[in-house]
């Protein structure tokens, strides 16, 4: 697969990923826990990117959601972008092939999305707030390597390694 | 683990640095934006554009969601729909009742001199979306500044108190829930020997919160909350819109104020339209 048609390809899931979240988020949940399929699948693909190509998506995913929530929208760009940048920035250090470390990516990631968020938009309950992100990070962990093995032929630069 | 190949797919840090700036200016400035309560180009051009394929997500998922309940839920359907038939009865008889009294205060009204209530102009509007993150409740309805919608605008639902407009685009516009954490709404206890008014506040759980409730309020569990028409985001609630029900009542650890949990008389997460006021 070419290279424009690989990033193509790629923006056209994660949009597809964000639509989901958008309009089907709401009613989605295992074991009360609220996955975010936007930033589960930005986390994923960050995985094949490099540093510029993962904040490329983190700043498309983030201008999604950005679009779609009312208030303090902004920081949906920011933290989104930031850590899709960190994710993207591994790849020349850490082998990241790997469904295990999809894994780790989906909860770690989250957590590190939501904290950011948390710093431009503080939350008004403390523990309420570290609750739900403690649920989204495990629902997203648990996504990951569905999205791992359903987003990688599209993504990566080896689909066949 | 290292890495095997460590080429990476394009540019380099300048080109890095530059996207995170990118992504970190733009964020700063949409919030500006929406701080001075001016639309962003930028997130009204992404959800004009996405909005048909959120719409048609949302119309799949329903789809399949009624026709799963509808295999699923069939008996239990049916029993619901035997208890609904007799309190449609039972409030056709109220609805009959309070037509009656309505009539008897207008006529009153108008004997006595009182200036009558502004009517609202109506926009029925689909709800595209629901955006669920951590504390914030959003709505994004198929309706927008080309169909009248316009910023601060009120939203209802049959039950009572949806939101209020945030955001405008020309087809779609964003709605702050009133479980969000930074909505608030004067309310007002409907029991006529209790009339106890205080701030609704959302908790961004779900739940609903009453500020300034004095402990020795006349307030209780099951007590039907109003707008007041007074206070919150800025008095834009007319009066008598329902808000929620009391669900629990304590002392607040201070011994001043009653700590009071109100549930929202609109189940959000399963509206699928709503109306807006003008």
């Amino acid at each position: 697969m070419s290279g424009s048609w690989r990033t193509a390809t790629t923006a056209l899931a994660l949009i597809v990923a964000c639509a989901v979240h958008v309009a089907l988020g709401g009613s989605l949940h295992f074991a009360g826990c609220r996955p975010n399929l936007a930033v589960a699948s930005l986390l994923v693909v960050c995985l094949f990117a490099g540093p510029c190509g993962a904040a490329g998506w983190g700043l498309l995913v983030g201008t999604f959601e950005a679009a779609y929530a009312a208030d303090l929208a902004g920081s949906y760009m920011v933290s989104r972008t930031l850590i899709a940048s960190v994710v993207g920035s591994l790849e020349a250090r850490v082998f990241r092939d790997s469904a295990l470390v999809a894994i780790g990516v989906g909860l770690l990631g989250t957590l590190a999305v939501e904290s950011v968020f948390a710093v431009f938009a503080p939350p008004s309950d403390g523990l309420a707030w570290l609750r739900r992100i403690a649920g989204t990070a495990c629902a997203n962990g648990a996504l990951a390597p569905i999205l791992y093995y359903s987003l990688r032929p599209l993504a990566s630069r080896r689909p066949d390694l | 683990m290292l890495r095997s190949n460590p080429k990476p797919l394009i540019g380099n840090r300048a080109a890095l640095v530059g996207l995170v700036l990118v992504g970190v200016c733009l964020g700063v400035f949409h919030n500006r934006a929406l701080a001075r309560g001016a639309p962003s180009p930028l997130t009204t051009v992404v959800r004009t554009v996405t909005l048909p394929l959120v719409g048609a997500i949302t119309s799949a998922g329903r789809w399949v969601s009624a026709r799963w309940a509808a295999l699923v839920d069939a008996e239990r359907a049916v029993r619901e729909n035997h208890v609904l038939r007799d309190e449609n009865a039972r409030l056709r008889a109220e609805v009959a009742r309070l037509q009656e009294l309505g009539i008897q205060a207008l006529r009153l009204q108008r004997s006595l001199g009182f200036e009558l209530p502004t009517a609202h102009g109506k926009i029925v509007a689909p709800v595209v979306a629901r955006w669920p993150s951590a504390g914030l409740h959003t709505l994004v309805i198929g309706r927008g500044s080309r169909h009248g919608v316009r910023a601060q605008s009120v939203v209802v639902a049959p039950g009572g108190v949806v939101g209020y407009v945030y955001d405008v685009a020309p087809t779609s516009a964003a709605v702050l829930a009133l479980t969000d954490s930074n909505f608030a709404i004067g309310a007002l206890v409907q029991r006529p020997e209790s009339r106890t008014t205080g701030i609704c506040r959302g908790t961004g759980t779900g739940l609903l919160r009453m500020d300034y409730v004095a402990r020795d309020a006349d307030i209780r569990k099951g007590d039907l909350l109003l707008s007041s028409g007074l206070g919150g985001q800025a008095g834009i609630f007319p009066k008598g819109l329902p808000i929620g029900t009391v669900e629990d009542v304590r002392d607040d650890v201070s011994g001043a104020l009653k700590r009071v949990v109100v549930r929202p008389a609109v189940q959000l997460d399963r509206l699928e339209e709503v109306t807006v006021l003008r």
